[in-house]
C-alpha cells in the first residue's frame, strides 16, 4: 500500500477508474501466518471472463491466494481490488466483494440441518433480503443448471459426493456472483463423480463467467483456462497459456511438477 | 421440557441481546427470582393462583404444606425441576455475555462462571441464607427451598454456559466459512447457521449437567432440609427399624436411578430425532 504503487496512485481506483475489463486486480501481495511467509509478492491481473487455473505442490499457498479475494483471509501487505472495490480491512468493502465472489469449496461445506433449496435460498434471502418465492424461483433455477432440480427438498447428507458439490455451485450461483472461485473442487470426489462437475464448470465456463480455479485436473485445464499459473513456495513461478504451459514449461521446478502429476495420470 | 427451556432461553436471549446487553438481562432474571423468594409477592403472583388453577383441576382438598416441612423425594423433585427448567435460559445469556465486545460485560459474565463453578455447590447452599438476606429487603424471609432452587440454578447455568458455548465451537469450520463467503460471516451466521445445529451438539452436555444437578439435590440435607438420603437416617436412628438397611439405599437409590435412566433415554432420542431427518450417513464425514 505504498503510494508508489501504480494502483493506488491512480485516481479514484475504488470505482471505475480502473479499466473495466478488469476483474481482479493484486498488487505486491504478502501474506504471513504468524512468521511464515506464506505469500510473496503476488502480482495478478484477471479480466473478466477469464478463466484461470492455478496449481502447485501442496502448500504453495494456492488456497490461501484465492481466500485472499474474499478476505477469508486477511493479507498483511500490498492491494487486492475486486470489481473495483479495494479489500481493506472496512467490513463494507469485505461485505460488497463478498456479494460478487462466489465460492466453491474442497468439502462443498453445505449446510447440513438444511435441506438442497434452503441452502441454496440462505444467502439470497438474508443477505439480499430477496423475498423467499423469488429466492425460490431462482434456485430452482440453478439447481436444475446444475441438473439436480429433483432434489431440491432432501438434506445434504443424503447426495452423492458429486451432486453436494453441484449443489454447492448452485449455492454460490444464486448470489449472482461476477467472479467464481473454486478451491480444488474435485478432488475430495471419487472418480467417476468428477466428470459432472467439471461437466458444470465448463458449462459455466462457456456462459462467460470469470473463473479461479485451484486444481489439478489438467485435462480441465486444457479446455477451459486462458491462463495457467504454477505457484510453488508462496510465488507464482510460471504462467502461461494452457497448450504453451504443458507442452514448453520453462522453469525447472514446473517441469518437475509437470512430469509428478502427469504420471499419476 | 429442554425444548421448551430452550425456545424461553432463545426468546430471552433475543429479547436481550438487541435490547440492553446480556448481563442486563441475567440482572433482570436474577431480580426476579429473587422478587419471587419476597414471599408476599410469591404469594399473590404464584402460590395463590397456582393453587387455585390446581385446585379447580384435581378437587382433591389436599393441604397446603409449608416448604419447610418438605420431606423425601419431594424437595428432591422440585428442587430438580425448577433448576432444570430455569438454569438454561441462563446458561445461555451467558453465553453472548462472554461474547460481548464491551470487556465490562465480558469480564463480568466470565467471572459470574468462573467463580459460582470454582466453588463447591455445597458450599453455596451454606452460604445461601446469609446471601439472600443481603439482596433482599429486610424483614423478608427467603423460603428454604426458594433459596436452593435458586443457588442450584445458578450453580447449574454456570456449567450449562460452557456447554452451551461448546455448541456452536463444534460445527465445523467448513460452515462458517461457507456462510462468511456467502455474505453472513461471525454473528451474523448465527441464526441462520449455528443456532439450529448447536442445540444437537450441546445436548449430551446438558443432560450431564442435568443429571448431575438432579443427583446434587440430596445436598439439601446439609441445610436442614429432610432430603431422602437424610430421611434414611433419621429412619436408622429409629429404633424400631433396627438391622434395617439395603432396603433403605436400594429405595432411595432406585428411583434416582430410574430418573436419570429417563433423562439419558430422552437425551438420546432426541439426538436421534434431530440426527435422522437432518443428517443421514453421506460420504461427507
Ligand atoms: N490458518 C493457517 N495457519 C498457519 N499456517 C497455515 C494456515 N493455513 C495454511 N497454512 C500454511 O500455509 C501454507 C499454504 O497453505 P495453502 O492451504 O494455501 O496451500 P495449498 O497450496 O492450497 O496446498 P494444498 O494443495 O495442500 O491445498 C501451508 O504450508 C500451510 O501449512
Ligand atoms: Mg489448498
Amino acid at each position: 500500500m505504498t503510494a508508489s504503487d501504480p494502483v493506488t496512485a491512480r485516481p479514484g481506483s475504488n470505482t471505475p477508474g480502473v479499466s473495466d475489463a478488469v476483474a481482479i486486480e493484486i498488487r505486491g501481495l504478502n501474506k504471513w501466518f504468524g512468521q511464515f511467509h506464506v505469500l510473496r509478492d503476488i502480482d495478478l491481473t484477471v479480466c473478466r471472463g477469464e478463466r484461470i487455473v492455478i496449481c502447485g505442490p501442496s502448500g504453495s499457498g494456492k488456497s490461501t491466494l484465492i481466500r485472499c479475494i474474499n478476505a477469508l483471509e486477511e493479507h498483511q501487505k500490498g492491494r487486492i481490488v475486486v470489481d473495483g472495490i479495494a479489500l481493506t480491512s472496512e467490513l463494507k468493502n469485505i461485505d460488497k466483494v463478498r456479494s460478487e465472489v462466489g465460492m466453491v469449496f474442497q468439502h462443498f461445506n453445505l449446510f447440513p440441518h438444511l435441506t438442497i433449496l434452503e441452502n441454496c435460498t440462505l444467502a439470497p434471502i438474508w443477505v439480499r433480503k430477496i423475498p423467499r418465492r423469488e429466492a425460490e424461483e431462482t434456485a430452482m433455477h440453478f439447481l436444475t443448471k446444475v441438473k439436480i432440480p429433483e432434489q431440491a427438498g432432501k438434506y445434504p447428507g443424503q447426495l452423492s459426493g458429486g451432486q453436494q458439490q453441484r449443489v454447492a455451485i448452485a449455492r454460490a450461483l444464486c448470489m449472482r456472483p461476477k467472479i467464481m472461485l473454486f478451491d480444488e473442487p474435485t478432488s475430495a470426489l471419487d472418480p467417476e463423480m468428477i466428470k459432472e462437475v467439471l461437466d458444470t464448470m465448463i458449462e459455466l465456463a462457456e456462459e462467460g463467467m470469470t473463473m479461479l480455479v485451484v486444481t489439478h485436473e489438467m485435462g480441465f485445464a486444457r479446455k477451459v483456462a486462458n491462463r495457467v499459473i504454477f505457484m510453488d513456495q508462496g510465488r507464482i513461478v510460471e504462467q502461461n497459456e494452457p497448450e504453451a504451459f504443458f507442452s514448453k514449461p520453462q522453469s525447472e521446478r514446473t517441469k518437475l511438477f509437470l512430469s509428478q502429476i502427469l504420471r499419476g495420470h | 421440557m429442554f425444548v421448551l427451556t430452550f425456545a424461553a432461553g432463545w426468546i430471552a436471549w433475543r429479547l436481550v441481546s438487541t435490547a440492553a446487553g446480556s448481563l442486563a438481562g441475567a440482572l433482570a432474571a436474577l431480580a426476579a427470582l429473587a422478587a419471587l423468594a419476597a414471599a408476599p409477592a410469591r404469594r399473590a403472583l404464584v402460590v395463590l393462583p397456582l393453587t387455585r388453577i390446581l385446585a379447580a383441576a384435581l378437587p382433591l382438598g389436599l393441604p397446603a404444606i409449608a416448604s419447610n416441612r418438605f420431606g423425601g423425594f419431594m424437595p428432591a423433585v422440585i428442587i430438580g425441576v425448577s433448576g432444570i427448567a430455569l438454569s438454561p435460559p441462563l446458561g445461555i445469556l451467558r453465553g453472548p455475555g462472554r461474547q460481548s465486545a464491551l470487556v465490562v460485560i465480558n469480564i463480568t459474565s466470565v467471572a459470574c462462571v468462573e467463580i459460582i463453578r470454582g466453588v463447591p455447590l455445597i458450599l453455596w447452599l451454606f452460604t445461601a441464607s446469609p446471601l439472600s438476606n443481603l439482596f433482599l429487603p429486610p424483614g423478608t424471609k427467603a423460603d428454604p427451598i426458594l433459596r436452593v432452587v435458586i443457588m442450584v440454578t445458578l450453580f447449574a447455568s454456570a456449567y450449562l454456559a460452557g456447554v452451551i458455548r461448546g455448541g456452536p465451537a463444534a460445527l465445523p469450520k467448513g460452515e462458517c466459512e461457507a456462510a462468511a463467503a456467502l455474505g453472513r460471516d461471525g454473528w451474523k451466521s448465527m441464526r441462520p447457521v449455528i443456532l439450529p445445529q448447536a442445540p444437537k451438539a450441546a445436548i449430551p452436555g446438558i443432560v450431564s449437567t442435568f443429571i448431575g444437578l438432579f443427583k446434587d439435590t440430596t445436598l439439601v440435607m446439609v441445610i436442614g432440609l429432610l432430603d431422602p438420603v437424610g430421611l434414611a437416617n433419621s429412619i436408622r436412628a429409629n429404633a424400631a427399624r433396627t438391622g434395617i438397611y439395603r432396603e433403605r439405599f436400594i429405595l432411595i437409590g432406585l428411583p434416582f436411578l430410574l430418573f436419570c435412566r429417563f433423562m439419558s433415554r430422552y437425551s438420546q432420542d432426541l439426538e436421534k430425532k434431530l440426527a435422522t431427518d437432518r443428517r443421514q450417513e453421506g460420504p461427507h464425514p
